[in-house]
């Protein structure tokens, strides 16, 4: 608990290095406005670490679209959990150069990470099972079935 | 056009066909029971997929959809009795325009139930988008998605693509009455094979094959991507019935950019583009006869307005600086270029900046692009090469009437499978689609531009939803106006089979009796 | 199906491959297999073709 309120205070100690402090949504709806700049943003993970030698692409989720980090492969690791169905990501605090084509990646838009770090551990999410959909379903079902079955009952010669 | 058909019969249909009335009522209605009939069996793909993935609280969301479908098909079949032993030309394209709209009701049921969609007319709209392959979406918080709602979506993608009423009619026995004028009802009009149901049959053979071969070379690109083994099958998986049926829709939010991947994306653009050719040209090919890929007017079209369209909007991006390398501006000019031509709908930039990065020439050559489509039977929308071929063959016909003698006979041929001399026929009803398109995107752009947006969203994203492209500037989301939305399932629909059937529906509902058949 | 030429074939010879069923349908599958492939294979080569052309246009006016 104590380092996540360490670590929660890190924003506002990586913009003191001239990073801009910005949401995905900010960054993505003004990409121009960044382009070149050293931004700090934060997020949840989505999707998955996908590792490539001794990097990493992290893909940091806002409201309605994510953008992609390349980070060493060794910080990308601290990444425990990442968002999806059944998980919630854990947000992580990212700063470092944000490229609106970059010449390294075949022109896509992302940033070029110098830190990251956990700020707070995502998990399991749990989905409850809804007796009444169950039911209702099989319901359904058992009805469609019977009107099947009926109509090729009358249909038959 | 032609009038009834009476393809070969089974046994249990020919005692019927004496006394049955053939109103189109009853056609309409047998045949859309048929076809929910089969929307009901198809969602035990997602079902079973959920049930894989341990997503049991997601399994009774298709089970109610599926419940619906069968319930609601098999009452519209017994309120026939038997099939209908004729189907008239009017009839048929009025039951592909009603079963698409009722198959939309229904499929929207697990999409709604799954909470990602702020209303059912939200859900209806990524169901209409799927059907048609446009691949807007509405969805909201695409990245939490469950494994069985997006294999649900990219499905919706993958079968609208084939023709729903031609997978639904092509597990059926031989000899279904009318199969051909709803085949054509559905925007495809070659006949690979003498007969309809075997033509159904030779379209889906193709698509499976090219889904165990397109999936295996995608589960490739995923694993060398990063992704595990298992999410990247289903990626693999997703990503093949998306990019086959150029439907545009991806598993993720940031769409293909999510993999950061050249291959992914290489393997992206050869299936897309494979998935953009004719049904019929893949049969050729299959069957033998590979001369077809060079003679044909339809990729001779392509050809020609891709190249064209590719170097100009290369070279405005290369100008404006926004791209310099060549990778890059392979990876992203050619890439959105073709995901356009296509109608696939694929990005690997974000909206906003289309819009904001991108000079205006190389838009507009995209929206161009969006217009001109991919080839006829097939999955993609616009134009249509062969229209675009024939059209510009009229120009060259019509100016060597004018230049030469009045008593010389004027003969322009082209090959389309085989060698046709152009007529009026031909020019007419190419003309007459690719005009219906003009009017529909013009109207839609208005539509835009009443709702408060910017011009050039507007018209980018009216030829986007009406060449059932699904490239976005930013305008389609969840908080367009009511109105807007349900324009847009209009405009996808209608694009999608090509205006007719929709046409007739229209003419029906205004006349109320009987249409000429 | 594509390849298959059970659909092109005249109807007495048709007919004479369905009484010979096991020899007519394993030459029939495997005429379809050979035709899916070579006809998937030239398919693809042709789209790869056209995108290393489209790729050297990329080349060419990345150094205009």
């Amino acid at each position: 608990m104590l380092a996540c309120g360490l670590l929660s205070g890190l924003p506002a100690a990586a913009g003191s290095a001239g990073a801009l402090s910005v949401d995905v949504e900010s960054l993505l709806a003004q990409p121009n406005l960044y382009a070149g700049q050293l931004v700090t943003i934060r997020g949840e993970v989505i999707g998955e670490v996908m590792y490539r030698g001794d990097r990493a692409w992290v893909n940091i989720g806002g409201q309605g679209s994510a953008v992609g980090v390349w980070v060493d492969a060794g910080l990308a690791r601290e990444i425990q959990s990442c968002g999806s169905y059944g998980h919630t990501g854990d947000t992580v605090v990212v700063m470092g150069e944000f490229r609106i084509a970059c010449p390294e990646h075949g022109g896509d838009p992302d940033i070029h990470a110098l830190e990251l770090h956990v700020v707070e551990l995502g998990g399991k999410v749990q989905r409850p099972i809804s007796q009444a959909r169950w039911a209702l379903g099989l319901g359904l079902l058992c009805v469609g079935f019977l009107l099947t079955l009926g109509g090729r009952h009358r249909a038959a010669p | 056009m032609t009038g009834a058909f009476a393809d070969q019969t089974g046994p249990h249909l020919r005692k019927a066909r004496e006394k049955r009335p053939i109103g189109t009522l009853f056609v309409i209605t047998y045949y859309a029971g048929i076809v929910l009939r089969w929307v009901a069996v198809i969602m035990v793909i997602p079902a079973l997929v959920s049930a894989l993935s341990g997503e049991w609280s997601v399994v009774p969301d298709f089970l109610i959809g599926a419940g619906v479908a069968l319930v609601g098909g098999s009452t519209l079949v017994l309120l026939c009795r038997t099939a209908p032993s004729r189907v008239y030309w009017s009839q048929g394209m009025l039951t592909v325009a009603v079963s698409w709209l009722l198959s939309m009701i229904v499929c929207a049921v697990p999409s709604w139930l799954s909470g990602h969609y702020l209303s059912f007319v939200d859900a209806c709209f990524d169901v209409m988008s799927g059907f048609t392959t446009t691949g807007l979406v509405l969805i909201q918080d695409l990245d939490h998605v469950s494994d069985g709602l997006n294999t649900w979506r990219h499905l919706l993608s993958y079968l609208g693509g084939q023709g729903m009423i031609v997978l639904a009619l092509s597990f059926l026995a031989h000899g279904f009455p009318g199969l051909y004028t709803l085949y054509v009802g559905e925007g495809k009009d070659e006949r690979l094979l003498p007969s309809m149901w075997r033509t159904a049959r030779a379209i889906w053979f193709i698509s499976v094959v090219y889904l165990l071969v397109g999936t295996g070379a995608f589960a490739v690109a995923t694993r060398q991507a990063g992704l595990s083994a298992y999410r990247g099958l289903l990626h693999a998986f997703w990503l093949f019935m998306s990019a086959w049926s150029t439907g545009g829709f991806a598993p993720q939010s940031q769409s293909i950019l999510f993999y950061h991947s050249r291959i992914v994306e290489a393997v992206a653009l050869v299936v897309f583009v494979l998935g953009s050719l004719n049904f019929g040209l893949h049969y050729a090919v299959w069957s033998g006869n590979r001369r077809e890929v060079t003679r044909n007017l339809e990729i001779r079209s392509f050809l020609v307005t891709s190249a064209i369209l590719t170097l100009i909007s290369l070279a405005a991006l290369k100008v404006s600086g926004v791209y310099s390398t060549g990778e890059v501006l392979f990876r992203k000019g050619v890439f959105h270029l073709l995901s356009a031509h296509t109608t696939t709908g694929f990005m690997t930039i974000y909206p906003s900046m289309l819009v904001v990065s991108w000079p205006a020439l190389a838009m507009f050559c995209v929206v161009l692009a969006q217009l001109l489509g991919g080839s006829a039977s097939s999955t993609a929308g616009g134009f249509k090469g062969v229209r675009v071929g024939i059209a510009a063959k009229t120009v060259v016909h019509e100016l060597r009437r004018l230049l030469l003698p009045e008593s010389a006979v004027v003969v322009t041929r082209f090959h389309f499978f085989r060698d046709h001399v152009l007529g009026d026929r031909q020019a007419r009803a190419a003309l007459l689609v690719i005009f219906l398109y003009t009017v529909t995107v013009s109207v839609t752009a208005v539509a835009n531009l009443a709702a408060g947006y910017p011009l050039q969203e507007s018209l980018f994203e009216a030829a986007s939803v009406t060449g059932n492209v699904g490239l976005t500037a930013g305008l389609t989301s969840a908080s367009m106006p009511l109105g807007l939305k349900l324009h847009y399932i209009l405009v996808m629909w209608s694009g999608r089979l090509e205006f007719m059937a929709v046409l007739v529906l229209v003419g029906y509902l205004i006349h109320r009796r009987r249409l000429p058949q | 199906m594509p390849g298959s030429r059970r659909d092109t074939l005249p109807p007495a010879q048709a007919a004479k491959n369905v009484r010979r069923k096991g020899t007519a349908s394993r030459t029939d599958w495997r005429r379809t297999a050979v035709g899916s492939i070579t006809g998937m294979a030239t398919e693809a080569a042709s789209v790869i073709l056209y995108l290393i052309g489209l790729a050297v246009v990329s080349l060419v006016v990345a150094h205009l």
